[in-house]
């Protein structure tokens, strides 16, 4: 009997008080040199919504997101996350703080399992030092196995059973995006960002990876930002689009309105 | 995982030989109460770690899940269909369905909607399990054509929670709860209805297309399952506290005589891989002791050794070759009852500790007492290779309308080419067609809903099988084809 069945206590809905994630950008504004990759973007994530922020190749998504988990500092304007500025914060600070994000090219440890992948994740919430490690106390060793039991959740969840002693390098592609998707559930994320998390899958797996993100938004209230730039994908599960181009939000909207708006229409096909 | 051989005893036979007398969650009520908690009954892995269930557990959830669907209105006489995969909830969801008087009719999860719904219609039954969110949605999508079904029980509740509004729907922990509620108000109503229920009732209903042809469903009696399974028990090498892990699905009647009948008339623990996916890797990590498969099963294992061994370098399949033909050379001197030479011996030995050893473990099977396998004919290589490596797998040969096996290889008297000798209780003979003819305690009750072709094939106790055969000089039996 399998008593966490469909169930994982990492979950945002297990813990709803201290999970609360309300987004604010504005007037973010990124320059490399001469380039302005963001012009004053202004935009707003409400707890337990799924925004997906699309845009045609170099429309400015990754770097958004980058200066989302504190890769790169913005020139101007401000990230608030609950009301809190989190715009000058370190990458780990933000993952303390409680936003978790996947990677467009991976960033996993290649030569680990996925579950050691996993495991790494939750290391910021060890609730042990290093002295009591060293002896590897009862105390440890009943974290340990705490520890092993969450990540051991999120494997089912993920339906990765199989695949738990792999090593990450002999995964495919589709298999890759999940642990990563995975290792960031794992850091008990407030807000979660996806990178392209469709980038690379054949159909059957986009159809898993869309079953996951809508079961762990609309069952367990995860608030997340999908970037994709294909657009087939997003457009049936998002309420929320926002479209970039050149580094300005062109528009925003439920699916419908994105899609005949007609500055996105001339970003993706061109002028007519 | 480790088993030591001072655990394993063998049941005792006046017990086996009372099993007759009771229905199957019967016998669950009074194997529960004789190894209670200290033995395990089932184990799931679930987190990467074998989860125990013990016996006393077992027949707990059992009786919940009888409890329950008596909440939910169930009566005497009805049927509940399993649309479930292989796992402890499809025992406590079969055995809790005939504690409660009503008749179990395993699905099989890969079988297409079209028979799923013919069936659960032919059966009209008002209760359903359900393994998970596939298996629900599939039955609401028909659930136009499916009127008697009241109630749908599912396992596994990831993905159902948005379905939460519907009242077709419930989960089994909560049926679980209702059964747990209703021991609290009644706590006699369990054991009454357990102990009304009559070993000559049916237990499930199975569907094969065995015999005739076309598909139509075998009514099976717990007698039927408890003769077949303590005959098997008494001349095999089973005892309490063997491992035996449920690889085939579970409608098949291979599965159901293990799981159902032998595990517990035998007080053989049952364990369930984590998933299809691991089925193998929990393969080797539990070592089972005994092991059925299919004969696809053992015929993959045996090209992939083969496969392996001519893919290694120049000494391994040197002691390979070598300790094939040591042991080869040994069974002719055997079986022409020629003494073996000293130094034969020795080297047998030391290549079975030395290679056979090591090879068996890697492939899971390090521990295997006996391992079987039936349901379609095998190559006679293929058990000549594993018996040389030291193996003991053996063949049996039955069929759904026999309630499973019939026959099997004896110990110690294995042709690969035949199917051995029949059970104990068991006879054979062979129409002047050649035709296989099984008199048995365990043969069917009939066709469900078709007494034609019932009495087409049961004639005098006489079930005609429509398999051709001969019989050797040592008695045993092997198969032809079909009639």
């Amino acid at each position: 009997m399998k008593a966490f069945r469909g169930d994982p206590s990492l979950f945002a809905s297990t813990d709803p008080e201290n999970r609360q994630a309300r987004l604010k950008v504005k007037d973010l504004t990124l320059k490399f040199g001469g380039i302005t990759a963001l012009n004053k973007i202004n935009f707003a994530v409400e707890n337990g919504e799924m925004v997906s922020l699309i845009g045609p190749n170099g429309a400015g998504k990754t770097s958004l997101l980058n200066c989302l988990s504190g890769y790169f500092k913005p020139e101007s304007g401000k990230i608030t996350l609950n009301g809190e500025v989190i715009t000058h914060l370190l990458p780990h600070e933000l993952a303390a703080i409680g936003i978790g994000r996947t990677y467009q090219t991976f960033e996993l440890f290649e030569d680990m399992t996925v579950l050691s992948n996993m495991l790494l994740a939750r290391h910021a919430q060890l609730k042990y030092n290093v002295a009591k490690a060293f002896l590897f106390s009862k105390g440890v060793k009943a974290e340990e196995a705490r520890q092993r039991q969450l990540v051991e959740e999120l494997i089912d969840f993920l339906d990765m059973q199989a695949l738990r002693e792999e090593p990450v390098a002999n995964l495919p592609m589709g298999m890759r995006k999940r642990v990563d998707l995975g290792r960031a559930l794992a850091l008990n994320p407030k807000l979660l960002i996806l990178d392209e998390p469709f980038t690379g899958m054949t159909f059957e797996e986009k159809d898993d990876m869309v079953r996951i993100l809508l079961e762990l938004n609309e069952m367990w209230h995860q608030t997340m930002i999908v970037v994709e730039h294909d657009m087939t994908v997003v457009m049936p599960i998002s309420k929320r689009v926002i479209v970039f181009d050149f580094g300005v939000k062109i528009a925003e909207g439920s699916p419908d309105f994105v899609q005949k708006h007609p500055q996105v229409i001339k970003a993706y096909l061109g002028e007519v | 995982m480790n088993h030591s051989s001072d655990n394993i005893k063998h049941i005792d036979p006046e017990i086996l030989s009372s099993m007759g007398q009771f229905t199957l969650p019967q016998i669950l009520y009074r194997q529960a109460e004789r190894f209670g908690s200290k033995k395990t009954a089932i184990r799931e892995k679930a987190c990467g770690i074998w989860q125990s269930i013990n016996w006393e557990a077992y027949f707990r959830y059992t009786k919940h899940t009888a409890l329950g669907l008596m909440a939910l209105g169930i009566e005497r006489g009805e049927t509940v269909g399993l649309f479930l995969e292989n796992g402890p909830e499809w025992l406590f969801g079969e055995l809790g369905t005939q504690s409660a008087g009503a008749v179990a009719v395993p699905l099989f999860t890969s079988a297409a909607d079209e028979i799923v719904v013919s069936e659960l219609n032919q059966v009209q039954a008002a209760y359903v399990f359900a393994q998970n969110q596939l298996q629900v949605d599939r039955l609401l999508a028909h659930h136009q054509e499916l009127p008697h079904v009241k109630q749908i029980i599912f396992v596994d509740p990831t993905g159902l929670r948005l379905y939460e509004d519907d009242p077709r729907l419930i989960a089994f922990s909560q049926l679980l709860e209702l059964g747990e509620e209703l021991d609290d108000e009644q706590p006699d109503l369990f054991i009454k209805e357990l102990w009304d229920g009559k070993p000559e009732d049916m237990a499930v209903m199975l569907r094969t297309s065995g015999v005739t042809g076309s598909p139509k469903l075998v009514m099976l009696s717990h007698a039927n399952f408890t003769n077949t399974a303590c005959s098997w028990i008494a001349t095999e090498p089973i005892s309490i506290g063997d491992d035996w892990l449920s690889l085939s699905p579970m409608p098949w009647v291979m599965e159901q005589i293990w799981g159902l009948g032998i595990a517990l008339c035998g007080g053989v623990a049952t364990n369930f891989p984590e998933s299809h996916t691991t089925a193998l890797k929990d393969f080797i990590d539990l070592c089972p002791t005994v092991v059925t498969g299919s004969a696809g099963f053992w015929e993959d294992l045996s090209s992939r050794i083969i496969q392996a061994m001519s893919g290694s370098g120049k000494w391994q399949r040197l002691f390979f070759d070598m300790t094939l033909e040591t042991a080869n050379l040994i069974a002719t001197l055997e079986s022409k009852e020629k003494p073996v030479p000293f130094n034969l011996k020795v080297k047998n030995e030391l290549l079975k500790r030395l290679i056979c050893g090591p090879l068996l473990h890697r492939i899971g099977c390090g521990q295997v007492r006996a391992a079987y396998t039936g349901g379609l004919p095998i190559k006679p290589d293929v058990i000549g290779l594993f018996r040389l490596l030291g193996l003991n797998i053996k063949q049996y040969y039955g069929l759904t309308e026999a309630c499973g096996m019939v026959q099997v290889h004896r110990e110690g008297e294995v042709k690969p080419e035949t199917v051995g000798k029949p059970l104990p209780g068991n006879e054979i003979k062979l129409s002047a067609e050649r035709e296989i003819l099984i008199k048995s305690q365990s043969n069917f009750m009939g066709y469900y809903q078709h007494p034609d072709l019932t009495a087409r094939v049961l004639k005098d106790g006489w079930l005609h099988t429509g398999d051709t055969g001969y019989l050797d000089e040592d008695g045993h039996l092997g198969i032809i084809g079909r009639k």
